[in-house]
């Protein structure tokens, strides 16, 4: 009797835990809510303590502002980086820093940040394989070394397949 | 033994089941840093600093006055640069990219206010944090992962500076194939 209750309330449990899970998820997933956003704003789907804390510092229509300004943080500093990069490939290669004039970041094409990621992974490459041979009797270095062979192959063909797209 | 606490006998379990799960879940994601900033509006002065930083040190280049740039940014070290809880992957970001851009100076600058290797490891350490890894994939802590590889190379330890170069490889490409997966204009 007292072992059919315990595993009656042990499967409860679970059910429990289950149902918990779905509606974390949920939650965290509600509309309103970047599921990529390395930083997401406070979204108003959200609710909860934490944005009543802050709307009673700052008030409501700041809290809108700040979640405007996160995100356009966020898009100023992706598009730095693009401006980075267009500077880059303009440039002297990995050293160069941002040129006089760089362009706009609308002006970075995605095919031309697939060829700036493609440099940067074989870039990597240059040095992982230098390394190898430096260490041609240890098989790890060896073994990084065909991986990011094989890693920059394919991003030169990604950067030579959009580039006819 | 009534019929209502044979009820909240079995309801029970489920109510802590789900209490437990939602937790759980919400430890997850806080350690993941996919909840919401706790300081938002801490993240979003240092970035308006940020930017204005950036752009002086953009004019100083222009003019070849690296040592200039270098010393405004290492100024910015001086930040009290939010945590991963109070400023999301964000702040941790804007911390990657001004840590990778002096280290880029620095290695290719040697001889303008020079420092050791051993400094410059510091500083590479300095700017990833000790949580790095969990940072959603981006450029700016690939990019300075690389360079702490380079560092790494620079003191003669290969076998560390292989691992920072396979990180970094490994960074770049998830990103490549998160450009590959987005739909083209």
């Amino acid at each position: 009797m007292s072992a059919g209750r315990s595993v009656a309330d042990t499967r409860r449990l679970g059910l429990g835990l289950g149902l918990g899970l779905v509606l974390a998820i949920a939650a965290c997933h509600a509309p309103g809510r970047a599921k990529d956003s390395p930083a997401p704003p406070m979204s108003p789907s959200k609710g909860g303590a934490e944005r009543d804390a802050l709307e009673q510092r700052l008030g409501g229509d700041d809290i809108d502002q700040l979640e405007a300004e996160l995100e356009r943080a966020r898009s100023e500093l992706l598009a730095l980086d693009d401006e980075r990069v267009a500077a880059s490939t303009e440039g002297e290669g990995e050293g160069a820093q941002p040129g006089a004039t760089p362009p706009s970041a609308d002006a970075v094409s995605r095919c031309e940040r697939v060829a700036a990621l493609a440099g940067r992974i074989c870039q990597l490459r240059d040095r992982m394989c230098a390394l190898a041979t430096e260490h041609d009797q240890q098989p790890r270095y060896a073994e990084a070394c065909g991986r990011a062979e094989q890693t920059c192959a394919q991003a030169q063909q990604a950067t030579e397949d959009c580039a006819a797209a | 033994m009534n019929v209502s606490s044979r009820g909240a006998r079995r309801i029970l379990p489920v109510a802590l089941g789900m209490v437990l799960g939602a937790l759980a879940m919400l430890v997850g994601l806080a350690q993941a840093g996919r909840l919401a900033p706790s300081r938002p509006e801490t993240v979003v002065a240092l970035g308006q600093l940020l930017d204005a930083e950036h752009r002086r040190v953009d004019l100083m280049l222009e003019r070849d006055d690296v040592a200039g740039a270098i010393e405004a940014l290492e100024s910015l070290r001086e930040q009290a640069w939010p945590n991963r809880e109070q400023g999301g992957d964000l702040a941790l970001q804007l911390r990657h990219d001004v840590y990778g851009r002096l280290l880029r100076l620095r290695l290719d600058h040697p001889k303008i206010s020079p420092v050791s290797p051993a400094e410059l490891l510091g500083l590479a350490d300095e700017g990833l944090g000790p949580d790095y890894r969990d940072v959603d994939t981006n450029p700016f802590t690939a990019r300075l992962t690389a360079l702490r590889g380079e560092v790494l190379e620079q003191l003669d330890r290969d076998g560390d500076a292989l691992t920072a170069y396979e990180e970094a490889l490994e960074m770049n490409r998830v990103l490549l194939e998160r450009e590959l997966q987005e739909e083209p204009p």
